[in-house]
Parts: C-alpha cells; sequence; structure tokens
C-alpha cells in the first residue's frame, strides 16, 4: 500500500504557484515538488495544512492505494 | 543542499588543519617528561585558531543572507527548512554512523596491526592522529554525500 495525494490538482483548481502553497504552509518549494511527484510522504501536521489552505478535506487529498 | 556543502566544507578544513596541528606538535617533541605534560604549538596551531575564528564569522554571515535555505548556525550540518530536510538530515546521519562505525572496527584492526609493525612510536602517534582525522572528514563525507542523494532523489 502506498499514499498517494491530489495536492497537485487541488492546488491547480486554486490557481497557485507551487512558490505560493509552499509559502501558506511553511515549507519549501521543493518539499511541494517532491510531495506532488508523489516521492515524498508529508507528517500528519502538514497533511492537515495543506488540506486546510487547499479547502478540501483531507481523505480526498491523501489516501491509500494498493500496490 | 548549498547549507551542506558549506558547513561540511568548512568543518572538513577545520578537522584537517587541527589534526595537522596536532602532527606538527608532536613531530616538534610534545611530550611528557619529569616536568609534567610539554606541548610545542608549531604554526599550523596559529592557522587553526585564525580558520575557526574565520570560520565562525562566515557561518554567522551565512546565517544572515536571504538565500541561507534555513541555516542556523547552532545547529550547522543539522539545520533544517522544513520536516522533509529532517527527515533527510535523519537519514543521512544515519548512514554516516554505520560507515563511521565499520571504518572504526577496520580502524582499531589496522593500527593494531601498525603497532606490531611500528617500532618507531613517533611514527606510530602520527598514523594513529592522521586515522582519527581521516574517521571523522568521512563522517562528514558520508553524511554530505548521503544528504545531497537523498535531496536529489526527492525524499
Amino acid at each position: 500500500m502506498q499514499v498517494v495525494n491530489k495536492v497537485l490538482e487541488y492546488r491547480k483548481k486554486q490557481q497557485w504557484t507551487q512558490e505560493t502553497l509552499s509559502k501558506k504552509v511553511q515549507v519549501s518549494r521543493k518539499t511541494i515538488v517532491t510531495l506532488e511527484k508523489g516521492n515524498y510522504t508529508p507528517s500528519l501536521l502538514l497533511a492537515l495544512q495543506l488540506a486546510k489552505v487547499l479547502e478540501v478535506d483531507i481523505n480526498k487529498l491523501f489516501y491509500l492505494e494498493e500496490d | 543542499m548549498k547549507k551542506i556543502l558549506f558547513e561540511q566544507v568548512g568543518n572538513t578544513g577545520m578537522v584537517g588543519l587541527f589534526i595537522s596541528a596536532l602532527v606538527q606538535s608532536i613531530t616538534m617533541g610534545s611530550t611528557i617528561n619529569e616536568n609534567g605534560l610539554v606541548i610545542t604549538f608549531g604554526p599550523l596551531f596559529t592557522w587553526f585558531i585564525a580558520y575557526s575564528v574565520l570560520f565562525g564569522l562566515a557561518r554567522i554571515l551565512f546565517s544572515r543572507s536571504k538565500s541561507n535555505g534555513g541555516y542556523n548556525p547552532a545547529k550547522g550540518e543539522f539545520s533544517s527548512e522544513d520536516e522533509r530536510e529532517r527527515t533527510i538530515a535523519y537519514k543521512a546521519v544515519s548512514t554516516a554512523y554505520k560507515v563511521i562505525i565499520a571504518f572504526s572496527l577496520l580502524s582499531c584492526f589496522g593500527l593494531f596491526i601498525f603497532g606490531l609493525l611500528i617500532t618507531d612510536l613517533m611514527i606510530f602517534k602520527v598514523i594513529a592522529l592522521s586515522i582519527v582525522g581521516l574517521l571523522i572528514v568521512c563522517g562528514f563525507t558520508v553524511y554530505t554525500i548521503s544528504w545531497i542523494v537523498l535531496d536529489l532523489k526527492g525524499e
């Protein structure tokens, strides 16, 4: 099982750049880049912060997928 | 990544100078005699002190630059901008720890063999100090390479 996210999709809905989103959740742009690529699984805190700023339910933003 | 390279290159230089200064001190005749401990400081100690002061100033200046990437002089190579970099630092230090342990064990065996083969005490002291210095530099290098690889891999 792996964690899949839709951060890219919801960020584009907000029409934000990766830089803008990174500043809103106080992480580096590189973290947003790796997160959107699926190469980084955020902590619960960061996941909740992303869900809050992107105005989406966390279960729609992050979910488990069978390998 | 820039902050890690800055800190570790600086640290490597400092340790290199420190070990060189100690080796020079030994070759200049530092010893223990009936009067007690006699340490002779060579010119390399002066260079080491000067380098340490300059590096300390450089660290403060670097921390004040806008593109310091979250560098904190108090945390040095463990400075992190966010949770991802904290994870990278943890994984990098774990790798460095394992490598240092392995090389330390090899060094112990190497020193044991050198101790049997080398009859000149001064040469043995120099070799022992050099090995310790190399171990420290190896730790810095492995940490740096691990950090860079993990960062580029997108960890």
